[in-house]
């Protein structure tokens, strides 16, 4: 059984190429959308058959929720289309989405908690009560302002509800509600305004495996009423459960669609993920030191107070870099704050050279010697709004060389500054007083925070994402100095979304999924391919059977 | 083809607004406030030269804007400093009244024979620093927003101000409302005219505040914090004793500012002794947001509002109540100035192309 | 003792009135998002525009619509500059109270030695028979009835129409109601304007009804006690009419007890200790720090985690909401 694979075009270009579907409910052509620095999508095209669970898959920054807010009029694309039954559509904002019938489930719930499901699904509606109803003019518009029908909606909620099952009472506040339930009512938002397609963001990222279950009830049940899902993410077992043909982004272009029954996990996940190599590095070995940190059962929640980690056990010797590969979401920021005493754990132990630093502030990791990369750098690298030279010291500013008895020796921060921008080949410093943090480019911030999180010599190192949307030429330097720490002695955590920089930087390679290591290796016992299936949940164990064609879900 | 109104962050300030804007609001200001001039019958022209440029040139009219300087700068560093940290202390007036209770019953009841006044100081430092230290606690441990509580503890310590008044610390003869006189070692020396020793008290303090920020290594936390609490708290900086400190040093500060009114002009405690300087301290702090020396300056202009509010009084019988007028005026415009620097307004018309629009997006 | 609880609960009810009115509409103004410090400036405002009003026509219903038109207007400049700037909302709201008091003082000079008649007093026969509370509730002026049913009114209005309901939303979060079609600016507008509109009704009140006469600054700190209310009853009409009249009675009682003074007999364990402590709680301007102290407490204790959630103040209050556009 051959895969049916149309072949990615390598251009862009605005008239579509591809003859259209006869079946085509809603179709995308050559969708191209830029920002400054970078093209989200690049000449996109996507078909949609009306009924299907169409899965759109790829890793973060590979345009599928740019691709989607095009679509659910949040953005306007430079190039393309956007044809629904055949019409060309225009749209400038949500509303004009949903009166299309294009709603969307966002993965951050548009949400009142304080309200109720009823009042969150009417909102905005304007629902009269029952005696201002159908009126029009001055009487009609007081009547829809001053008054408050909820009855109605009440029992439209209550029929949308028995006829997709999605069980959820009107009158609950949603504060009560769990995030299962939270998310029907963003569906049910969707259902209220008569969407013919719903498009589900990323869905299951702050679901159970159980609750996972339900929703794919939910949209089966959906689709067999005549609805159309796209079901966006990253999960590969998710997809091939529940989607009956696939669309795969990469870099901002599509790679392919297929039916899923006639595809294989592994060759999802190569279309997903395999990239060439940009640049190969020197790795030498590198004799390995002593532990230097020593995580044990790691528990930890999330800002939503669900569980992030759900038991980590992490080991890392003074000279080895160690490769967390995984997509975001699966518990990598909590895993790093709490390697940086950000977030407290729920639940195990945290050592540094012996030293046992669980529950300790973060200004004991700093002086034990933890330095931080974060992947949030304005938020957590950096003082945008203060100077290059401020920011150089925000790590080492108690030090004796800065100022002795509680003073501050700016000339000495100068200097110190000076010296990062110089070793560290920083662009665009013209004066380190005068220029801001928030003034430099990505990559020349990010080195400036390399910069001063690798100057200092640190035992353990944790880089979140340290080449995230920086340029080409900064990331070759950013890697280059991360093996240099390492020969230096610095035990490094990288964490990464990237494989190449994993294989490339890594001694030994983790795989974080849910919470938990599913896979632990070194780059010369497994392969891309490998790594990246279990990025996507799938075990080695069951990896034999992701070369087998997948089950394929949903209606035909 | 659609009309719209495009509001627009500017890229770069243009030098003529960054240094512009604050002239041309104080002048607006000063054009809306001639209307209240023209109300009661006054030329606002004369008004106005009367009021800034004759108070300013002359030697009395100096030394009268010097002295009213002293509460207002030692109030406007007092809101200063935890604005660096990014908090509102907005109950100066509060913890002024405090100092100056703590600081009166410490002049009348405390014979520190040359100590007196440094005494009295103190005093007054730690009553004030006391009563920014609850609204700090609350903010540092809690995250309570300390624009309420500040407030709150305002209006707690104008009214303890009356009860101390009406009752313990009632002294003087007769019955009224006022505590006793200080006695004279605890009044502040006179240098010239009205002007008194407080006013180096506030040099000292402007420079000491000057010193903390820009050379401590509090101050480069308490600056850090205010730009990016976040990446303070994962560089170690502490943010809960950040917040504690930099309230109770403005409580302090400001209870300095009521002492030395009493000490230096009043010489007795009474209600209401205070016209609102904690709260003129609030567009101080503001317009001095950069520095302890910007607040000076700030505090001297204010200053002389007030001064050439009173002068303007007294010539034309225009109520007190200008003063604050004007002050409020300027304010406002300032924050209208703020938006104009930084938004640039403009009408855009957009044509409907395919999947386009013009002026969107990158 | 009856003639002193009774007299004590009408000077509540009265004193509470303008509690009730400007409490009301800083809570409509918060919950769409926007903190108004001007409270006690547009108070003014309206009090001094309504008396001057009834003074020179002699209707005092026009001059409490007046009133309220005035501090409708007045806290327009604080809409403005809040919602269309995006300045500083404390900034903009104190000095609206500094500006406030000055130019009505400034302008009130000439009126204040006029005298008005005012409201009357509107008994409700029957009702105003009942123990302790019929003198109390039902022989009051028109503005102090009309700040009772105000209460339900406000408590309608928010919960159970539209616009009350996207009002809320916005408070909680500008950016899913502005996803969800809501007009985000038009309605804080709205929300400010009608605590301007309230705020001036207060000031009317108290000069029309209360007090029957104008003085500048006459509203003696009711406008910030009124923003310290909304806190107290974290955010809830029904709550603020009961905490206004607790605040108005603690000033009533204030009055009421300046010459009294309590204490326990000297047989009584610890008396040494307990009377001055007795004494100075019940005094009568330690009294009037009670609402205060009351407000900082009750921050306190619902600032400690779980609680913020249930009960509290609108997720997006002090933000200025702007539509990010890509």
């Amino acid at each position: 059984m051959s895969p049916t694979i149309i072949w990615p075009r390598l251009t862009g270009s605005v008239v579509s190429s591809v003859a259209a579907d006869p079946d085509a409910f809603l179709e995308l052509r050559g969708i191209t959308k830029r920002f400054p620095g970078v093209v989200a999508n690049d000449g996109v095209d996507l078909t949609l058959r009306r009924g299907e669970i169409h899965g759109l898959l790829g890793e973060n920054g590979a345009g599928k929720s740019t691709l989607m807010k095009v679509l659910y009029g949040l953005y306007t694309a430079d190039e393309g289309e956007v044809v629904l039954r055949g019409e060309f559509l225009r749209l400038h904002s949500p509303q004009d989405a949903i009166e299309h019938g294009i709603g969307m489930v966002h993965q951050h719930f548009k949400l009142i908690p304080r309200l109720s499901v009823v009042e969150n699904v009417a909102l905005g509606e304007r629902e009269p009560a029952a005696q201002f109803r159908g009126r029009g003019g001055l009487v009609g518009r007081l009547g829809r302002a001053f008054s408050l029908g909820l009855a109605g909606p009440r029992q439209r909620i209550r029929d949308l509800s028995a006829e997709y099952g999605l069980d959820v009472d009107p009158d609950a506040t949603v504060l009560e509600l769990d995030v299962g339930q939270q998310q029907r009512v963003e569906i049910l938002k969707a259902l209220y305004r008569d969407v013919d397609l719903l498009i589900l963001d990323e869905p299951t990222a702050v679901l159970t495996p159980q609750e996972a279950e339900r929703l794919f009830e939910t949209l089966e049940q959906l689709t067999d009423q005549g609805l159309t899902v796209i079901f966006i993410s990253h999960k590969l077992n998710e997809v091939t459960a529940i989607t009956d043909r696939v669309t795969v982004l990469r870099d901002g272009r599509k790679i392919a669609t297929v039916e899923t029954a006639d595809v294989t996990r592994a060759e999802l996940a190569e279309m997903m993920v395999g990239r060439e190599v940009l640049f190969s590095l020197e790795r030498e070995p590198v004799p390995v030191g002593d532990e230097v940190l020593a995580v044990r059962g790691l528990h930890a929640d999330n800002d939503r107070g669900v569980e992030a980690l759900a038991g980590v056990d992490l080991t890392v010797h003074a000279g080895e870099i160690v490769g967390v590969a995984g997509v975001s979401g699966n518990g990598q920021k909590e895993l790093a704050e709490c390697l940086v005493g950000l977030r407290r754990s729920t639940a195990g132990s945290i050592r540094v050279l012996g030293d046992d630093v669980t529950g300790r502030p973060p200004r004991h990791f700093v002086d034990v010697g933890i330095s931080y990369v974060p992947d949030d750098r304005y938020r957590f690298g950096c003082a945008p709004a203060l100077s290059v030279r401020d920011n150089a010291a925000m790590k080492d500013y108690r030090q004796p060389r800065f100022g002795e008895h509680g003073l501050i020796d700016y000339g000495a921060m100068v200097a110190y500054a000076e010296s990062l921008v110089e070793d560290f080949d920083i662009r665009g410093v013209t004066d380190v007083e005068a220029v801001h943090a928030g003034d430099l480019s990505g990559g020349n911030l990010q080195k400036l925070i390399l910069a001063r999180e690798l100057d200092r010599e640190p035992k353990v190192l944790v880089a979140n994402k340290p080449t995230r949307g920086v340029d080409i030429g900064a990331i070759e330097y950013i890697r280059e100095r991360l093996l240099e720490k390492r020969t230096d002695g610095t035990g490094t955590v990288l964490i990464s979304e990237e494989l190449d920089e994993i294989f490339e930087l890594s001694d030994r390679i983790l795989v974080l999924y849910e919470g938990e290591f599913v896979l632990e290796t070194t780059p010369d016992a497994t392969n891309q391919d490998e790594v990246g299936l279990a990025m996507t949940g799938v075990r080695p164990e069951d990896a034999a059977d992701a070369v087998e064609p997948a089950a394929g879900g949903g209606s035909a | 083809m659609r009309l719209s109104v495009d509001v627009s962050a500017r890229e770069d300030i243009p030098p003529w607004l960054a240094y512009g804007a604050p002239v041309f609001t104080v002048i607006a200001a000063l054009v809306v406030g001639s209307v209240t001039l023209v109300a009661v019958g006054v030329n606002p022209l004369a008004a106005y030269v009367d009021m800034f440029v004759v108070t300013a040139t002359q030697p009395f009219g100096i030394l009268q804007t010097l002295t009213k300087a002293i509460p207002l700068v030692l109030a406007g560093l007092a809101v200063y400093l935890p604005l660096r940290a990014n908090l509102w202390n907005i109950g100066a007036q509060g913890q002024i009244y405090l100092g100056a209770i703590v600081g009166t019953w410490v002049g009348i009841n405390v014979d520190g024979g040359a100590f007196t006044i440094p005494l009295l100081l103190v005093g007054a430092a730690v009553g004030g620093g006391l009563w920014g230290a609850v609204p700090g606690w609350l903010r540092a441990v809690y995250g309570v927003n300390e624009i309420i509580t500040t407030l709150m503890m305002t209006f707690i310590a104008t009214l303890f101000t009356n009860y101390l008044v009406r009752g313990p610390m009632q002294g003087g003869s007769g019955n009224f409302p006022q505590s006793a006189s200080l006695p004279q070692a605890a009044q502040l020396p006179f240098i010239v005219g009205p002007l008194h020793v407080g006013i180096v008290v506030a040099l000292l303090l402007t420079v000491a505040v000057w010193v903390l920020i820009k050379r401590t290594r509090l101050g480069y936390e308490i600056v850090f914090t205010g730009s990016n609490p976040d990446a303070a708290e994962q560089a170690g900086m502490d943010r809960a004793r950040i917040y504690f400190t930099v309230l109770v040093l403005g409580g302090a500060l400001a209870g300095l500012a009521g002492v030395v009114e009493i000490a230096g002009i009043q010489y007795r405690l009474r209600p209401g002794f205070s016209p609102g300087y904690g709260f003129t301290a609030i567009p101080i702090a503001l317009l001095g947001r950069n520095g302890a020396l910007q607040v000076l300056v700030a505090s001297l202009f204010f200053a002389l509002v007030f001064v050439g509010g009173s002068t303007i009084t007294v010539n034309y019988g225009v109520p007190a109540s200008i003063v604050s007028i004007i002050q409020a005026l300027i304010i406002l415009f300032l924050i209208t100035a703020e938006f104009v620097k930084q938004y640039s307004v403009s009408l855009g018309i957009e044509r409907a192309a395919a999947g386009a629009s013009v002026g969107e997006g990158a | 003792m009856v003639g002193f609880v009774v007299g004590l609960l009408v000077a509540t009810v009265q004193s509470g009135s303008s509690l009730i009115y400007a409490s009301l509409g800083e809570l409509v103004a918060e919950r769409a998002g926007i903190l108004n410090l001007g409270v006690e400036g547009m108070m003014l405002v309206g009090a001094l525009c309504g008396f001057v009003t009834t003074v020179v026509t002699g209707n005092p219903y026009l001059g409490f619509l007046v009133g309220a038109v005035a501090g409708m207007a007045f806290s327009s400049i604080h809409a403005f500059l809040s919602i269309t700037l995006k300045s500083d909302q404390v900034i903009s709201g104190v000095m609206l109270t500094l500006l406030g008091t000055g130019l009505t003082t400034f302008f009130g000079k000439p009126w204040v030695s006029k005298s008005i008649d005012g409201f009357g007093r509107v008994t409700i026969p029957v009702a105003v028979k009942l123990p302790y509370l019929g003198p109390a509730l039902f022989n009051n002026t028109v503005p102090d009835y009309l700040a009772i049913l105000l209460v339900p009114a406000v408590w309608y209005f928010l919960g159970h129409t539209n616009l009350g309901l996207e009002i809320s939303a916005i408070g909680d979060d500008p950016e899913t109601a502005d996803t969800m079609g809501v007009h985000v600016f038009r309605l804080q507008y709205l929300a400010v304007l009608i605590g301007g509109a309230l705020a001036g009704a207060a000031g009317a009140q108290l000069s029309l009804a209360f007090s029957k006469l104008w003085i500048g600054g006459m509203t003696a700190g009711r406008g910030w006690i009124a923003i310290a209310l909304v806190i107290f009853a974290q955010w809830r009409p029904s709550r603020a009419i009961v905490g206004a009249y607790l605040f108005g009675g603690i000033s009533a009682l204030a009055i009421r007890t300046q010459g009294i003074s309590f204490a326990v007999g000297h047989a009584f364990p610890f008396a040494g200790v307990i009377n001055p402590a007795l004494a100075f709680l019940t005094n009568s301007i330690i009294l009037s720090t009670y609402p205060y102290v009351a407000t900082i407490i009750v921050l306190a204790v619902v600032s400690q985690g779980e609680l913020r959630e249930r009960i509290g103040a609108p997720n997006a209050l002090l933000q200025a909401y702007s539509r990010e556009l890509d």
